[in-house]
């Protein structure tokens, strides 16, 4: 029964969010403040309430293993640890688009709470939010439904896929969909400021908080996926321009192009409908990543359900969402108006520039993706587009914007002059420790884009100290002095990332050999020696632990598991790290030598540096909280103002609530 | 600055980045473009030797070869040809003998393929797609209700959990 | 059903009643939408509900369907079901090595040997008993496709010593030292199992006759005189097994308790279509090692394997 309710829940919620496109489309054009408009609201708290007890329902399944569910039958088994068995809810399709679901009526709940200033442009964003929730509730309902049963129940699941069942899985989708879905209040924001001819700064001051917001959760998603890539897969890699990644990374390009601009927007009404344009096509990208990702035309090295059909769905919401964003551009743009005049080597000028470069990055990334697709859908020969592509054609363009983004902090707004702007930043003084870093990226014999990139890093780490040397003190508002703070932080996160990258691109070659115990390997002038191999089970696996003495001392644990319920093998890296690198072991397969004697595979790597990588993508997600922070005490809280513009009943809901409680 | 002169250096600085970005893609994509071949079409017209292509196709159950010095040997097959892969690296976790591979190198002088990397992955309904195009224009492999599986009797499967011990 | 239907139109109106409640408090026109978006909300979720809902589909969690599984009659149940009392057994008692002995013959039969070996080792630990040990060797001939490996020989050896009249462990013994060359080695312990077992036991035939079978084939060179005539020429195997013949007699006259070589003896003999010399070298054996009954019992089998009258020399 708890299934069925499950599925009477998301057919309620998916019959909210119709309810709230339509009462919240007539509450905007009775102006946001009537009963329409209030009933739209109240759609909103429906569906986010039958969504998430929906999720809950799904999540007690898995907990009881109720197998008469087809999801939880090929997600889950008896024996899976519970925290995996929770987990497990959204790793596979239909529980993450559950999730996905959530996440949308969360934000436009969000929107309809602490959306926009202006009533009729809340309610007619509500509305729009409520347009894109129903298209994926739909797709939910009908084709993904999580609560589909499967009678007579199999007596045992199939178990979710080993590689999924790591803690840090359990964060990463939440975290990720929270970025790819939040990018959604951007668009309706945007969609409804053109409806309702809304100004270009308005509109910008509206959709930069979520733009952020949805930003930085999507960095941090991002980054959770490739810190679990780079310990999970065991390969060592942490991103391999595979279309998964692409998919979450065209996004992210396009959002941080968006926070960028909407600054230029909001303060100086620069280009306004390029902000707008980013604001749609960010989230339309978004949708196009669900695409790649869950239908399966592309080879990927990471696992989801595929099905050409379900392909077919989201490409149904991809054209509706696309029409109906782009027409309203074309029809609306004209609306925003002009912005403020700007010298070409104003702050607006280098974010331009900025933007373009990140925009058309994006671009290229979108390219070296949808080639392999478009060549086989006109039957050509086949053919795939691999890392040197993008390392060739996106990572100069990147490389190019994080060498101009320092200096763009120390530029005016609007009448320029890049001369004060580089001496204040005491640019000539900076270079000293970039050559530096250059040198020893060549003497470690390092590639050239290497160079270059570690150049850049440290231009960027200098640049931002310099920020905040310069600013912090100018800077007498708390909440000026978080901006500060927040840019400077999350553009050494870029530095950091740039460095960390540029290292681990000039690493050591990996070295793959089996060795029998008491043998060693040397890499990166470590000696690793195999002490010995041992069985150490889990609960729902069988491993081999392989212990590996480090240089005689330390000894690292790489296993090799075999997980029965789903049939499948994995490896648990063996990791030691400390600030110069980490030094990375993963344990292969068994075979006899000649003699008879068991050798083990072992995959030795030294890669160095590589938690500049995890902890630039940190201070990026710090500097853009902060960032946020300082926006939302500065001037507008949107929260505040909310609640002061907006009537008495629009409140009168939740109090009534909290009285009946 | 005028209106007209900003909208002249926007229009430039956007257009001069456009170009550059698109004279990059075009030459990354020509150097970086890796072609697909399935066994038959190494059969019938090999790339030449040296350049960079992938492979696959499903791997010929008892084909895997393990030497003691690290790395594997395996065949893949469309059913009506097969290309030996000699790969040193270690295989991926989701390599099993009858299931789809594909796999990126280059042959040798004597046709011999060496690998760099191995994709596969296991899901009881995944064929890379690339794999099912090239199985399925050999007539080899056919859906069956959206349920692919191998017309032949290539069931290497249930040994492919000994690679644990 | 009854239950699920008020607890769905419970859902349903409360639902329409919230998202109402804004509207009904206006007058006019906005009082009526407010009661068909009510409206459309319940039913509409009903109908969306019904597309392909299952209303009367009993959830089905694992642990009351186990406990049905444990009150129903074991001979009723599926193979799956079995597996599942099985697990759900050593699930709730760890130390039940009844009940996981069970589970890993079940896994060991249906080719999840790896499975099956964690478990018998886990009941090892529990208890180091001869029959665990057998069926953990066993599983690991099975799954290193009847190679006795190093491994699956230390079990055997362990299950040897526990129990010496358990038939299997000698047995893949025996079959690890005749794989290794040790042909005497193979025949004490072959021989040993043949003679503790009862003589009207299944096994005992069974060893009987696979043991003189491997051990009569030649052992130099490795290659199978039965393959060699194939194709070769007639005289040149002639040639080959006189030649076999002549060493053979001349290392018995040395050693004439190597018990292998007295069958091959043999069975070189019947390759020359001589069953008269066949049996003489059988008897000649027999003589030569009047106080070993298990070579007596290998040279029966093999014996009666070519059809000949056991006689003494």
């Amino acid at each position: 029964m708890i299934a069925e309710i499950g599925r009477f829940l998301i057919a309620l919620a998916l019959l909210a969010c119709v309810a709230q496109t339509f009462l919240s489309w007539r509450g905007a054009d009775q102006g946001g403040r009537s009963g329409a408009a209030r009933a739209g609201a109240a759609a909103a708290e429906i569906a986010v309430v039958a969504a998430g007890f929906a999720f809950l329902l799904l999540i007690i399944s898995f907990v009881r293993s109720d197998f008469s569910i087809a999801y939880v039958a090929t997600n889950s088994h008896v024996d899976k640890p519970l925290l995996y068995k929770i987990s497990g809810t959204w790793g596979g399709h239909e529980g993450s688009m559950l999730l996905w679901c959530w996440i949308l009526v969360l934000f436009g709940l969000g929107l309809a709470r602490i959306g926009p200033r202006d009533p009729a442009l809340r309610a007619r964003a509500v509305s729009f939010q409520g347009l894109l929730s129903s298209l994926f509730f739909a797709f939910l309902a009908f084709a993904s439904n999580p609560f589909e049963r499967i009678l007579p129940a199999p007596i045992q699941g199939a178990d979710l896929n080993p590689i999924l069942q790591d803690p840090l899985l359990a964060i990463h989708p939440p975290m990720l969909y929270v970025g790819y879905v939040g990018l959604s209040a951007a668009f309706a924001i945007a969609a409804a400021g053109l409806m309702q001819k809304s100004g270009g700064r308005e509109l910008a001051a509206a959709l930069r908080p979520w733009a952020l917001g949805a930003w930085i959760s999507l960095t941090g998603g991002i980054a959770l996926g490739a810190w679990w890539a780079y310990y999970e897969l065991g390969w060592g890699g942490w991103w391999f321009w595979d279309p998964v990644e692409n998919a979450s990374f065209m996004p992210w390009l396009l959002g941080a192009a968006l926070v960028h601009s909407a600054i230029a927007t909001e303060k100086r009404g620069a280009f306004p409908g390029w902000t707008v344009f980013l604001a749609l096509i960010a989230y339309i990208l978004s949708i196009l990543g669900a695409f790649l990702v869950r239908s399966g035309v592309l080879t990927s090295v990471h696992a989801f359900a595929l099905d050409p059909e379900r392909g077919m769905w989201i490409l149904g919401m991809l054209g509706v969402s696309a029409v109906a964003g782009f027409a309203l551009f074309a029809l609306r743009a004209g609306s925003l108006g002009e912005g403020d005049g700007f010298e070409p080597t104003s702050r607006e000028a280098f974010i331009g520039v900025n933007n373009l470069l990140l925009a058309v990055t994006a671009g290229v990334v979108l390219i070296g993706t949808l080639y392999p697709l478009f060549v086989d859908l006109m039957g050509w020969p086949m053919i795939s587009v691999g890392p040197p592509y993008f390392d060739a054609s996106a990572t100069p363009l990147l490389i190019v914007a994080a060498a101009l983004m320092p200096v763009a902090a120390f530029l005016p707004w609007a009448n320029g002059g890049a001369k004060p702007g580089l001496k204040q930043m005491r640019a000539a003084f900076l270079l000293v420790p970039v050559a530096g870093a250059i040198i020893a990226f060549i003497a470690f014999g390092a590639p050239v884009l290497a160079v270059v990139a570690g150049g850049v890093g440290a231009w960027a780490l200098c640049g931002a100290a310099m920020d905040v040397g310069v600013h912090w003190r100018a800077a007498k508002a708390r909440a000026a002095r978080f901006s500060v703070m927040g840019r400077a932080l999350a553009h050494a996160g870029v530095g950091f990332i740039a460095l960390g990258a540029a290292a681990d691109a000039s690493r050591p070659p990996d070295i793959n050999r089996a060795l029998a115990p008491g043998e060693s390997l040397v890499i990166a002038g470590h000696t690793l020696t195999l002490e010995g191999v041992r069985r150490a089970d889990g609960q729902n696996y069988m491993a081999d632990r392989a212990t590996i003495r480090v240089d005689g001392r330390a000894a690292v644990s790489p296993e090799r598991r075999y997980y029965p319920g789903a049939d499948q093998t994995t490896r648990e890296v063996g990791l030691r790290s400390d600030w110069r690198g980490d030094l990375y072991v993963s344990v292969g397969e068994a075979r006899l030598r000649e003699d008879g004697e068991m050798v083990y595979e072992l995959r030795a790597a030294y890669h160095p540096l590589v938690w500049m990588l995890g902890f630039g993508a940190f201070l990026v997600v710090a500097g853009g909280g902060l960032a946020l922070t300082g926006r939302l005490m500065s001037g507008a809280p949107a929260r505040v103002r909310g609640r002061s513009d907006a009537p008495a009943e629009a409140a009168a809901p939740s109090e009534a609530a909290e009285a009946r409680a | 600055m005028t209106k007209a002169r900003r909208r002249l250096w926007i229009t430039a600085a956007a257009g001069a980045v456009l170009i550059i970005a698109a004279a990059l893609a075009v030459t990354a994509m020509r150097d970086a473009m890796v072609f697909f071949y399935s066994p038959a079409m190494v059969a019938e017209n090999p790339p030449p030797p040296g350049q960079r292509v992938r492979v696959g196709g499903l791997v010929v159950a008892g084909s895997v070869e393990r030497p003691a010095s690290g790395g594997a040997n395996f065949t893949v097959t469309d059913g009506s040809a097969e290309i030996r892969i000699l790969y040193a690296g270690a295989l991926p976790d989701l390599f099993r003998e009858g299931q789809g591979i594909v796999a990126e190198g280059a042959f040798d002088e004597e046709f011999r393929f060496t690998a760099s990397t191995v994709l596969a992955k296991h899901d009881e309904t995944y064929m890379p797609p690339e794999v099912a195009r090239a199985l399925r224009e050999s007539g080899y492999w056919q859906e069956e209700g959206g349920d692919p599986t191998p017309v032949s009797s290539l069931d290497g499967a249930d040994a492919a959990g000994s690679s644990a011990r | 059903m009854i239950i699920f239907t008020l607890v769905c139109m419970t859902i349903g109106a409360a639902a329409a009643i919230w998202l109402a409640r804004p509207l009904l408090q206006e007058s006019g026109a906005a009082r009526l939408i407010g009661i068909a978006a009510g409206a459309f909300l319940a039913l509409g979720a009903l109908g969306a509900y019904f597309v392909n809902g299952m209303p009367d589909a009993p959830g089905a969690p694992y642990q009351p369907r186990m406990e049905a599984l444990r009150a129903a009659d074991p001979e009723t149940l599926t193979p799956a079901e079995q597996e599942a009392w099985l697990r759900d057994a050593v699930r709730r008692d760890p130390r039940d090595i009844e009940a996981r002995r069970l589970l890993g013959r079940f896994l060991a039969a249906t080719q999840r040997e790896l499975e099956a070996i964690a478990h018998f080792e886990q009941a090892i630990r529990v208890s180091p008993q001869a029959r665990l040990f057998n069926d953990l060797g066993q599983t690991i001939v099975t799954l290193n496709e009847g190679v006795v490996t190093p491994e699956a020989q230390r079990a055997f050896t362990t299950a040897h010593a526990e129990d010496p009249a358990m038939p299997e462990p000698a047995f893949f013994l025996g079959a690890a030292a005749y794989e290794a060359g040790d042909r005497a080695a193979a025949a004490a312990f072959w021989g040993g199992i043949i003679t503790r077992l009862d003589e009207d036991d299944p096994y005992r035939e069974a060893i009987a006759s696979r043991a003189a079978d491997l051990l009569s084939r030649p052992s130099m060179g490795g290659a199978d005189p039965a393959a060699l005539t194939e194709g070769a020429e007639r005289p040149d195997v002639e040639a080959m097994i006189d030649g076999m013949i002549a060493r053979l007699e001349t290392r018995l006259e040395a050693d004439p308790a190597d018990i292998s070589g007295w069958l091959t003896l043999a069975r070189a003999r019947m390759m020359q279509d001589d069953p008269a010399g066949a049996a003489d070298a059988l008897a000649r054996g027999r003589a030569a090692l009047p106080g070993d009954p298990a070579a007596r019992a290998l040279i029966s089998a093999l014996g009666a394997a070519f059809g000949l009258e056991e006689t003494d020399a």
